[in-house]
């Protein structure tokens, strides 16, 4: 009985000085770890919105976060001003994730005010080397990967692999061996923009709702509220009325 | 003469995975590229000589009824670390041998050469044999990428050999590629001792 009282002490303190080892060199990866990924994020952010805005004109650009409702949590997306003063946003960007063959595809995708969509960049997926994977491959003397400019111009909302609707204009052709990947690109791409244009609209509500002093919102509306009411009632009275 | 036998004995004679057949989950699934190969090959080789010189300086005070545990934890740590430092200063390695690095804590060459010879030898010898164990397992995990890369992709390391229109035959970078690779590569080397032993005059 004591031994084994005696054995889980010394299971406890290895387990302990493992952990304090671990923690200890976490302090150093960590901060590296996080400014890493902040880089990679802002680089594909510059990579993806090229080419709406000029590469020299990239650094000064305002990115306003706002967030969408995805499965019961939130996720960012931008909505990009050309400059501080400009009015209006230039372009949306967003990180779309769908499940390709053999996990989260996620896919970095910069559209115009219309949802055209300008440039994508598949930042992160697990699918098999020489087939999924090549969605990320760049071919010896490109400069961007053959598959991510297939998407430029098209519809957001509608991009479709060639395989499933051939007549869209928005078709993509698929990875050779990879529909399944393809797919999941562009319905990911396509749920993501159907939640961005839902918290466009909400945030546009928001904004009419809140012009002006508030209370006085109120009572008008109570008033007209009224009047409507009204003036439904009598019609109706009416309607009953002249039917009988 | 013992430090050269230590050293050695894990290149080619006692080599983890071509002879001792140990690691062959990691082996099959990271050698599509010699850049992979050598990443997963130095992480190994790492993590070996950490465990095994840990497991060797504290075999005085560590109960024989629960050494694996304990062989476990300190494996794992060693593993966390690189899972870490590559996550932070190697972000394009880490993210394509992905899921793999964290499990070196249960490649068997680890367990196997602390439970084997660590825990039996001196700090200098164990440090010696985990060594030459993990540059045998890059060896062998060279070896198949090696040809898978330069079969599959015409590349290697990531540099086109024959042009950019040569399409290999992509199955050898796939799963199927990996075995068939693996099983060409242990014939030829069961052949070879065959061929000698009976060239030495010996029948066994």
């Amino acid at each position: 009985m004591g031994n084994m009282f005696k054995l889980a002490a010394i299971l406890f303190i290895v387990g302990g000085i493992a952990a304090g080892a671990l923690a200890f060199f976490n302090s150093f990866t960590k901060p590296a770890i996080e400014k890493l990924k902040a880089e990679t994020e802002t680089a594909a952010r510059e990579y993806v919105l090229n080419g709406i805005v000029p590469e020299d004109k990239i650094s000064s650009v305002i990115y306003e976060k706002d967030s969408v409702e995805v499965n019961g949590s939130f996720e960012y997306f931008y909505k990009v001003k050309e400059n501080e003063e400009s009015f209006g946003h230039i372009a949306y960007i967003f990180l779309a994730k769908g499940s390709g063959f053999s996990g989260v595809v996620e896919t970095m995708v910069c559209t115009g005010p219309e949802f055209k969509i300008n440039r994508i960049k598949v930042l992160k997926h697990t699918e098999t080397p020489g087939l999924g994977a090549e969605a990320q491959t760049i071919k010896y003397g490109d400069k961007e990967p053959f598959f991510e400019t297939w998407f430029k111009d098209k519809n957001s909302s509608k991009v479709v692999v060639e395989k499933d609707d051939s007549s869209s204009p928005d078709k993509v052709q698929s990875l050779t061996g990879a529909t399944i990947t393809t797919r999941a690109v562009c319905k990911s791409i396509n749920d993501y923009t159907e939640l961005v244009k839902k918290a466009l609209e909400k945030s546009v509500q928001e904004e009419v709702i809140y012009i002006g002093d508030p209370s006085k919102v109120v009572e008008v509306d109570m008033v007209k509220l009224q009047a409507q009411r009204d003036s439904i009632e009598n019609a109706q009275a009416q309607i009953s009325a002249g039917g009988k | 003469m013992e430090f050269k036998k230590n050293l050695t004995k894990g290149f080619f004679k006692d080599n983890p995975v071509l002879v001792l057949g140990l690691g062959l989950c990691a082996t099959l699934a990271v050698t599509t590229n010699m850049i992979n190969a050598l990443g997963m090959g130095a992480a190994t080789t790492f993590v070996l000589i950490g465990s095994s010189v840990l497991v060797s300086a504290l075999k005085k005070v560590t109960p024989n009824d629960i050494r694996i545990p304990i062989f476990v934890v300190m494996i794992a740590t060693f593993v966390t670390i690189v899972d870490l430092s590559m996550k932070a200063w190697m972000p394009a390695l880490s993210s394509s041998l992905g899921i793999f690095i964290p499990l070196i804590v249960v490649n068997c060459i680890i367990l196997g050469r602390a439970e084997a010879f660590a825990f039996k030898n001196s700090i200098w010898d164990s440090a010696v044999d985990a060594f030459g164990m993990g540059i045998g397992f890059t060896i062998a995990l060279s070896l198949m990428s090696g040809f898978r890369e330069i079969l599959g992709s015409g590349t290697f390391f990531g540099f086109p050999l024959f042009g950019s229109a040569y399409k290999g035959p992509l199955m050898m970078i796939l799963p199927p590629g990996g075995f068939l690779m693996l099983g060409l590569i242990l014939a030829f080397i069961n052949w070879n001792r065959i061929r000698k032993s009976k060239g030495n005059g010996g029948s066994k």
